[in-house]
C-alpha cells in the first residue's frame, strides 16, 4: 500500500515538471510575444489606414471600366477584411509560434505595400496616359482639319503633316503601352509578387516609357501648333 | 462790241455831217485792220481815244488765259487728288458702316483675323493635355515612392 502511494505521487510529481514548459512562457517569451502582437497590430492598422486611402484613388481614375474599377476596389476591401481579421487571430493568440505565423502572414499573405498600393497606382499612372492619349487623339483630328483649311487657302502643309505623323505614332506606341500594362496589373496578385519581388518594376519601367513618349508627342503638338500660325500670317 | 462803238464815238465826238458813207466804212475798215489815216487822225486831239479803244481787247484776252489757267490748275490738283485717293486704302469709317453694312461686313472679312474656330479649339486641347502631361509625371513619381514604400514595410517583427 506504501508502495503504491509512493508511486503515485512520484508519477504526479514527474508528470507536472514535464508540462510545465508545454504550458507556460518563460518570461523572455512572455515579452517576445507581446511585442509581436503590438508591432503586428500597428502595422495591421497602418496597411488598413493605406488600403482606405487607396480606394479613394481608385475613385479618381476616369478611363477605368466600371467592371475593372469595382474588381481592383473588391481586391482593396479583401486585403482590409482578411488584415482585420488577422489582428483578431495575433490578439487572441497564446503561444509565440501561433503570433510569428500570424504576423508574418501580414507582409506574405497581403503584400499591401509591395505591390497592392503600387499596383492601385500603376493602375492610376496607366490611367491617366490613357485619358491623356485620348486627347492627343482628338488632338490629331483637330490639326488635320486645319490642315485642310490652310490647303484650301494655297498654303503648304507637308512639313506640319510629316510632324503630326510622327506626333500619332508616339501617341500609338504609348497607348499601346499603357493599355497593355494595364490590364497586366490588374490580374497581379499577392502570389505573383510571393514568385517575383520584381513584378512591378517593370511595368513601371514601360509606363515611363510611355510617358516620354507623350512628353515628345507633345513637343511635336507645339511644334505644329506654331507651324500653323506662321502659316496663318 | 458796245465798248468798241462807245470808243467810236468817242473818236469822233462832233460826227460831222460832212461824213459820209465812205468815209464811215473807212473808220470801220480802219478799227478792223488797226489801222488809221493821216485824215482821220486828225480831227482827233490826241491818240489817246485809239489806245482807249486797244485795252479791252488785252483785258479779256488776259482774263481768258487767267481763266484757262485756273482751269488748268484745277484740273491738275484734281488730277493728283483723284491719284492719290485711289492708291490709299479705304479705312472703314463709322460713316462706311452707317451707309452700308456690307462693306463694313467686307472690312471685317478682309481684316487679320488669323485665328480660326480650329486653332482656339486645338488651344483648348493643348492646354488639357499639358495639364494632363502634369499631373502624369506626379502620378509617375508616386507609383515610384510607393514601390520604394516596400523597405519601409518589412518591419513586421517575425522573431
Amino acid at each position: 500500500m506504501t508502495r503504491r502511494i509512493f508511486t503515485f505521487f512520484l508519477t504526479l510529481l514527474m508528470a507536472s515538471t514535464l508540462s510545465v514548459p508545454a504550458f507556460a512562457q518563460t518570461e523572455a517569451e512572455q515579452t517576445r510575444h507581446k511585442t509581436i502582437v503590438s508591432k503586428g497590430d500597428q502595422e495591421i492598422t497602418r496597411r488598413i489606414t493605406a488600403l482606405n486611402a487607396s480606394v479613394k484613388v481608385i475613385d479618381q481614375t476616369a478611363k477605368l471600366s466600371a467592371s475593372d474599377k469595382q474588381t481592383l476596389k473588391d481586391e482593396v476591401t479583401a486585403s482590409i477584411t482578411g488584415l482585420t481579421s488577422l489582428k483578431t487571430k495575433l490578439d487572441s493568440d497564446t503561444t509565440l509560434a501561433d503570433a510569428r505565423e500570424h504576423a508574418k502572414t501580414i507582409v506574405t499573405d497581403y503584400r499591401v505595400y509591395a505591390l497592392v498600393l503600387p499596383k492601385v497606382r500603376l493602375i492610376k499612372v496607366a490611367d491617366g496616359q490613357i485619358m491623356l492619349e485620348a486627347s492627343f487623339t482628338e488632338l490629331a483630328t483637330k490639326f488635320t482639319q486645319r490642315f485642310t483649311e490652310l490647303k484650301a487657302a494655297g498654303k503648304d502643309t507637308s512639313a506640319l503633316e510629316t510632324t503630326l505623323a510622327s506626333m500619332s505614332a508616339k501617341v500609338l506606341d504609348a497607348q499601346t503601352t499603357s493599355s497593355a500594362v494595364k490590364t497586366k496589373l490588374l490580374a497581379l496578385q499577392p502570389t505573383d509578387y510571393n514568385a517575383d519581388h520584381a513584378v512591378l518594376s517593370g511595368y513601371r519601367d514601360q509606363l515611363k516609357s510611355a510617358h516620354d513618349k507623350l512628353v515628345s508627342a507633345r513637343q511635336d503638338a507645339k511644334t505644329i501648333q506654331l507651324g500653323i500660325k506662321a502659316l496663318a500670317k | 462790241m458796245h465798248e468798241k462803238e462807245r470808243g467810236l464815238f468817242m473818236e469822233e465826238p462832233l460826227d460831222p455831217p460832212n461824213v459820209d458813207q465812205e468815209s464811215m466804212e473807212a473808220v470801220e475798215s480802219q478799227e478792223a485792220t488797226g489801222t488809221q489815216d493821216v485824215m482821220q487822225q486828225e480831227p482827233v486831239a490826241s491818240a489817246q481815244p485809239i489806245v482807249t479803244s486797244s485795252q479791252p481787247k488785252n483785258t479779256g484776252r488776259r482774263i481768258m488765259l487767267s481763266a484757262l489757267g485756273l482751269v488748268l490748275v484745277g484740273g491738275v490738283a484734281y488730277g493728283a487728288y483723284s491719284v492719290l485717293h485711289m492708291t490709299q486704302p479705304k479705312a472703314a469709317t463709322v460713316t462706311d458702316v452707317k451707309t452700308s453694312p456690307t462693306e463694313a461686313k467686307k472690312v471685317t472679312q478682309v481684316s487679320p483675323a488669323t485665328t480660326t474656330p480650329t486653332d482656339t479649339a486645338i488651344d483648348t486641347s493643348l492646354t488639357t493635355i499639358d495639364s494632363g502631361i502634369t499631373q502624369a509625371t506626379s502620378d509617375q513619381t508616386d507609383a515610384s515612392t510607393a514601390v520604394s514604400d516596400t523597405d519601409q514595410q518589412i518591419t513586421v517583427p517575425t522573431e
